[in-house]
Parts: structure tokens; sequence; C-alpha cells
């Protein structure tokens, strides 16, 4: 009984400080207040979109499902896969909505991202709510989502040491029966760290030879030159983790190596060493020099 | 005309070393029962160390918070009184001031008692003392811990030639004169010590020369040793100890808390062995006026240590300075008390030559000493209690210290040690240069041994 009291002091006490952050206003402006898309509502631009997502808004949005209404308790940021939401806004009113924020806990990214990115950023939401009309002339240049008809079978990685480029090769059979290398198929691929994993690609296309090639740049390896590679595509239809071999081992200086402060009696810093025994060995020189003067001073006692 | 310079030389000479040897020769009962009251207090903490050494150090209030106790405060308490031999050697040695003669001996005999103890303390304080020897085996050049042991070791050795080499004259002077008047084997012990002294030109040379050298070498390495224990704390990233100035801190208190061990040992040696003729007014008036110069210089370090963080206030330092500076503060009380008693009213005193008297003199004296032990608690123990990161998952009760009885007990054990030191070697050693204070006197002392 004492808990629910407190729980209820605890809800009003929340809906009070929602209250409180609701003098926070989205702004619409009513040029586009009706707006529609104003990219492609195709493949490309939802990827992209996805891209942009991952990086800028899914901090505080987290994944995005399809929901009859927000998941989420406010004040943390909604789920923007949830009917209402999306029945309720026009591609225009989000545009807004990402443009200035609510002056609350919705950032603005009015500067921050292009206007042509927040489209497809957009678009990339639009693509969770399967009502969505898009305008009839962007509807035209969608893609397929799959041009690849047929199954795969396996995904091979391997390294490209002369391109300094992770490549992915796809291998499947077509509707006939076939061995071909499918094109256009998405592969993701990620490189394995101690936290998370490192996307290399997410949803790039293989080209006519059902190859994905990707630069690594600067990668950090093993001591040894290995990474570990994740590869997956169309959906983790096939996917592989392989160990590439990728530099000739990472060299790191080991901070207990060479003569330090903080290294075993055998390092210590030669300026220190010398310094204290200098010091140690003259005081005591001197100490020995005047006990000696005590024997000299019993060798001239009386005899 | 030199017949009666010579004649009254040996009059001047033969009362000074009556008055100066007299209590050689005596055991008044008072004396009995000091020695006996301090060995009774030793018997109980060696009864209570027994119980440490068995058990472990989990007899003690330290925990993995507070891993140093009241046994390392009193250790730096010890160095710091230790410090007095240094800062008497350094007037006479370097500002060649005359009147502290009489004062350089019993300087040297708590320097040497309290540097002893200090090293006996850390040993006190560890858990496995048979493991000591791994300090030596494997100690690193890189740690302050042993450097401090060096400097420790070295200035043992210092103190000990410090306060033996002036004392062979009297010492010869005892065995010549002195035969008939004493037990047998003390006369011995005198005859031994005095290392076959006779008084020739040359070994008053040596005597001098090497004093000289001493009394110059002892200040590098009086600096040292405080600066090297100031260091131990200090190069623990720690809020409260994270000071630059932590050295000349320390070195300035220690003078602080040796000028009032001194006076306190004065002043009673001065009552017990009738020597107000040697120790006079003027004397505890100079040392006064040294008192209150150094405790000036400690105080602005004071202010220096606890204004620069205060108007700063990072986080773990403010909670640091909360404990002491508020009266809610765990040590607040403490903290208040110790500065007031310990510093700023002996100042005050201090500044008025009525006070410089022999008997106020030594209640301040007293006040400097008790008050310096529970500065260095207050140095070191309420720091460990806010540490930077918490340690996890520790009992309640780890967050704070209380000393044990056991623990209270052995720490006043060693320090009953240190005075019984001063005692005996205040008893059985004249305690006032003989042959300087004649040669002060105008005594030629080379010819008259
Ligand atoms: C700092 C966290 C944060 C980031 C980053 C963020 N948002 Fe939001 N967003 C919120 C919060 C909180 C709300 C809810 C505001 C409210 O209703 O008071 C919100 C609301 C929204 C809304 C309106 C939802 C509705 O119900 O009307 C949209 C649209 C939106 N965010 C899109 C985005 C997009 C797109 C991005 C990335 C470009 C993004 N947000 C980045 C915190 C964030």
């Amino acid at each position: 009984m004492k808990k629910s009291i407190l729980n209820i002091i605890g809800l009003i006490s929340i809906s009070l400080m929602i209250a409180a952050s609701a003098q926070a206003q989205w702004k619409i402006d009513d040029g586009l207040k009706d707006a529609k898309l104003k990219v492609d509502y195709n493949e490309d631009n939802i990827t992209a979109g996805k891209a942009i997502y991952d990086s800028r808004c899914k901090a505080c949005h987290r994944d995005i499902v399809t929901t009859e209404k927000n998941d989420r308790a406010l004040p943390s940021a909604p789920n923007l896969g949830n009917k209402e939401f999306q029945s309720t806004n026009t591609d225009g009113e989000m545009f807004c909505k990402i443009s200035y924020g609510n002056g609350g806990g919705m950032p603005p990214f009015e500067k921050q991202i292009s206007d042509v990115d927040k489209w497809k950023v957009i678009a990339f939401l639009r693509s969770y709510y399967p009502a969505y009309k898009a305008s009839t002339a962007s509807t035209q240049a969608a893609a397929p989502v799959n041009s690849f008809k047929g199954t795969l079978n396996a995904i091979k990685l391997s390294y490209d040491s002369e391109n300094n480029k992770v490549v992915a090769q796809l291998s499947g059979q077509d509707g006939d029966g076939n061995i071909v290398n499918p094109k256009g198929v998405k592969v993701s691929i990620y490189v394995k760290r101690y936290f998370g994993e490192l996307p290399l690609c997410d949803g790039e296309k293989t080209d006519a030879n059902g190859m994905v090639s990707i630069p690594l740049g600067n990668l950090p390896t093993d001591t040894l030159g290995f990474i570990i590679v994740k590869a997956s595509a169309a959906n983790n239809a096939v996917s592989t983790e392989s160990k590439l071999k990728v530099s000739d081992g990472y060299h790191w200086k080991n901070p207990l190596d060479g003569r330090h402060l903080w290294a075993v009696r055998a390092k210590t810093p030669l300026w220190l060493l010398i310094t204290y025994l200098t010091v140690t060995i003259s005081v005591l020189a001197i100490i020995a020099w005047a006990f000696f003067q005590l024997f000299r001073i019993y060798n001239l006692r009386e005899r | 005309m030199s017949e009666i310079i010579k004649q009254n030389d040996e009059k001047i000479m033969t009362k000074i070393t009556k008055d100066l040897t007299h209590h050689l020769t005596t055991r008044p009962l008072g004396f009995k029962l000091w020695i006996g009251f301090l060995l009774t207090f030793i018997a109980v903490a060696i009864w209570a160390y027994g119980i440490q050494f068995e058990k472990g150090l989990g007899v003690t209030g330290m925990r993995d918070y507070v891993s140093w106790g009241l046994y390392i405060a009193s250790f730096v308490f010890f160095v710091a009184v230790a410090l007095v031999g240094m800062l008497i050697s350094a007037t006479v040695g370097l500002l060649k001031q005359k009147w502290i003669v009489p004062v350089s001996r019993v300087a040297e005999m708590i320097a040497l008692a309290f540097v002893l103890m200090a090293g006996v303390i850390i040993v006190v304080d560890m858990g496995r003392p048979d493991r000591l020897l791994n300090v030596f085996i494997y100690g690193r050049f890189q740690s302050p811990i042993i450097w401090d042991i060096t400097v420790v070791q070295v200035y043992i050795l210092i103190s000990f030639l410090l306060l033996f080499l002036p004392m062979l004259p009297d010492l010869a002077i005892i065995r010549n004169h002195m035969k008939g008047d004493l037990p047998k084997w003390q006369w011995k012990m005198y005859n031994i010590l005095s290392l076959g002294w006779v008084g020739t030109p040359q070994q008053y040379k040596i005597l001098h020369s090497t004093v000289r050298v001493l009394l110059i070498l002892i200040v590098p390495v009086a600096l040292g040793i405080h600066t090297v224990t100031s260091w131990l704390s200090a190069m623990t990233l720690r809020a409260g100890w994270d000071s630059t100035i932590f050295g000349p801190y320390y070195v300035t208190g220690a003078f602080v808390a040796g000028a009032g061990a001194v006076a306190v040992a004065l002043y009673f040696i001065r009552r017990f062995y009738h020597l107000e003729e040697y120790i006079t007014d003027y004397h505890f008036d100079k040392l006064g006026q040294l008192m209150v110069l150094v405790a000036l210089v400690y105080l602005y370090f004071n202010l220096n240590e606890f204004w620069v963080p205060g108007f700063k206030m990072k986080t773990a330092d403010a909670k640091h300075l909360h404990t002491l500076f508020s009266l809610h503060g765990e040590y607040g009380v403490m903290f208040y008390l110790t500065q007031m008693f310990g510093l700023i009213l002996p100042i005050i005193f201090g500044l008025f030559r009525r006070f410089r008297k022999p008997f106020p003199m030594m209640i301040i004296g007293i006040a400097l000493v008790v008050g310096a032990w529970f500065k260095r608690v207050i140095i070191i123990i309420p720091t460990l209690i806010h540490a930077y990161l918490p340690i996890q998952n520790v009992p309640e009760s780890f967050h704070e210290y209380d000393p044990t009885g056991i623990e209270i007990t052995i720490t006043l054990g060693v320090i009953a040690v240190a005075v019984l030191i001063v005692s005996l070697l205040a008893k059985f050693f004249p305690v006032l240069p003989i042959w300087e204070i004649a040669e002060e006197k105008g005594v030629d002392i080379e010819r008259d041994l």
C-alpha cells in the first residue's frame, strides 16, 4: 500500500516535470506544413538516411521499431517508428521538428545537417511506416530493394594489400541454378572491437563481380597484424567471420620498458641512481672519515 | 702573575666540574621512581606489541582506508623532534651564536633518542616485521621510502657523533678527577668511552675540525630527512598532501617541535641538577626568541598550506578542508585546539619577555610538543579517510579511524622509550659541555685538564 502511494507521488512529480518542460514548443514553418519529401523515396536515400540517423539521432532515439503508439516514456526521446507520430506528421512537419528542435529535449539540427540529408533521414524514418505514400514523382524513381534474384551461397572475406581494402566476395545461384556472382546485394562489414563493432560499411551493394571492397584506412591491429572482420549480406542470408592479416603487427611502446620512475629497481633512471649513490656515498664517506678521527684521537692517548 | 691566573683557573675549573658532574654520582629517589614509571609503561607496551605481533595489524584501528595511523603520525613526530639537533647545531655552527653552547648537548641527546625511535616505530607499523630485510633486498631507488630509510640511518650516525665527539674532553675530566666518587663500572665506562683523551693540542685540533665538518654536514642531512619524510606523503596523490611546500612545511614544523622539546628538557635538567647558575634566564629568553622566530615561519607555511587550496576548493580538497575547518568535521575540534595551543598562543606569549622565563617556557614547550604530535595526526590521518576514488565494497567502519587501546599503548610505549633514553643519557653523562663552558669563562683548558 505504502509503496503504491509512493509510486503515485512519483508519477505525479514526473508528470509535473513533464508539464514544466511542455513549455518547450515545436515550431512549424507555414510554407513547409504540407511539404512532401524533397528527395526520391528510394533504397539509396533510405540507406543514406540510416547512416545519418545512426550517427546523429540513435544515441537518443535508439532503434526504430514499428509500433502503434510511442512505447518509450517521456522525457526520453520517442520511438520514431510509432504509427501515431508517423500518421499525424507530414514530411514537412518532421523537417521542421528536426530543424528547430523543441527547445527542450530535442536539439535543433538546422545547421548541423544539410537540408538534403534531413530529407534523407525522413525517408529513412518513413521506411518504417508501410502506409506511407510518397509523391508520384519520387516513387517512380524508387529502386527495387534487391536487384539480385536467386539464392546466395556464401560470402568470403579477403584483404587486398595493394589498395589496403577489405574485399567481400559473394557467390550464389540464379533462378536457373547457374553459379553466378550476385550483383546489387547489400553487404554489411564490421570490424570486431573490445566494445561493440566498428562498421566499415552498412548496406553497400555488390558490383558486377559480386564484390564489395572497402578501404580500411589506418586501423590498429593486434600485435601480429590481425583484425577480425564480420560480414553479412542480404539481411543475414549469408554471413561470415574471418581473421585477416592486414599489417606486420601493431607495435606499441611498453611503458615498462626502459628506465623509469615506475619501473623495477634494475631499471632505475640513471640520473636518479647516480644522484642517489653519489650523495649517499659522499655523506657516508664523510661519516666514515669522522669515525676515523675517533681512531686518530685514540691513537694519541697517553701510553 | 701567571701563577695567579693558573690558581684562579683551577678554582673555576674545580667548581664547574663539581657542579656539572654532581648528578653522575647521585641516585635520588625521584629519579628511580621516574625510571620505574617509564619502565612499567614500556613493559605494558611490550605486552601489547606481543599481541599485535601474534595477531597482526588487525588489532589496530588501521584498515584499508587509513593504513597510516598513530604509528606513522608518531614517526613523523619523532623525526620532527629529532630535527632539533640540526636546528641548534646550525645556530652554533653556521650562525656562531655562543649562547646556545649549554643547550647543544641536550639537543643532541633528544635528537639521538627520537631519531632512534623513528626507526623503531616504522618496524612497529609493519604487520610482518620479519620481512624488514626485504626493504633492503628489494627496495627500489625510485621510492621515497628507500631515501627515507637511507637518510634516517645517516642522521642517526651523525647525531651519535655530534653527541659523542664533543663529550670526549668531559669524559676525560671525569675519568681523571672522579675515580673515587663513582661506582667502579661507571668509572670504567667513562674510561673506555673517553678514548684515552689527554687533551693534547693535536687531539683538540682533530676534535674541532671534525665537529665543524659534522655541524655543517648535519644541515643538509637534516633538511633531507624531513623533506624526504614529507615526500612520503606529498608524492602520494591525495587531497591534503598534494602540496609543493610540504618539505619546508615539515621542516619548520619540526623546528617548532624541537624548540619546545629543548625548553622542556632544559627546564627539568636545570631544576633537578641545580644548574641555575649555568642555564640562566638569559638562555630561556634566547631560546624563546628562537622559538617565536621558527613558529612565525611555520605559521606562514600553515597559511599557504590551507589558504591556497581553500581558495580553489577542488572537490577532494574541499572535503578534506571541511573535516578540519568545520567544527562538525571529524577533526575540526582537534584541528582548532592544536593550532591554538600548538602555534598561535605560543607565538603570542613568546613575544613577551615576561613569558620567556624558565617556567612559562616549560609550559609553552609542553604545548608545542603535544601540539606537534596532534598536528602530525591531523596531517596524516584525515587525508587518508578521503581518497580520490572510494574503495569498493568495504565495510562502513573502514571509512573511519578509531585507534585501538593496543595501538595507543604501543605508541605511548615508544614515546616512553624515547623519554627513557633522554633521561638515562642526561643522568649518566654531563648534560652541559664542561670544557666549552670553562673555555667560555676564560680557562685555558688545553693546559688544565
Ligand atoms: C539529445 C537527444 C536527441 C537527439 C540527438 C535527437 N533527438 Fe529527436 N527528440 C529528442 C527528444 C527528447 C524528443 C522528444 C521531445 C518532446 O516531445 O518534448 C525528440 C523528438 C523528436 C521528434 C518529434 C517526435 C514527436 O513525437 O513529435 C522528431 C521527429 C525527432 N526527435 C527526430 C530526431 C532526428 C531525426 C534526430 C537526428 C538528426 C534526433 N531527433 C536527434 C531527443 C533527441
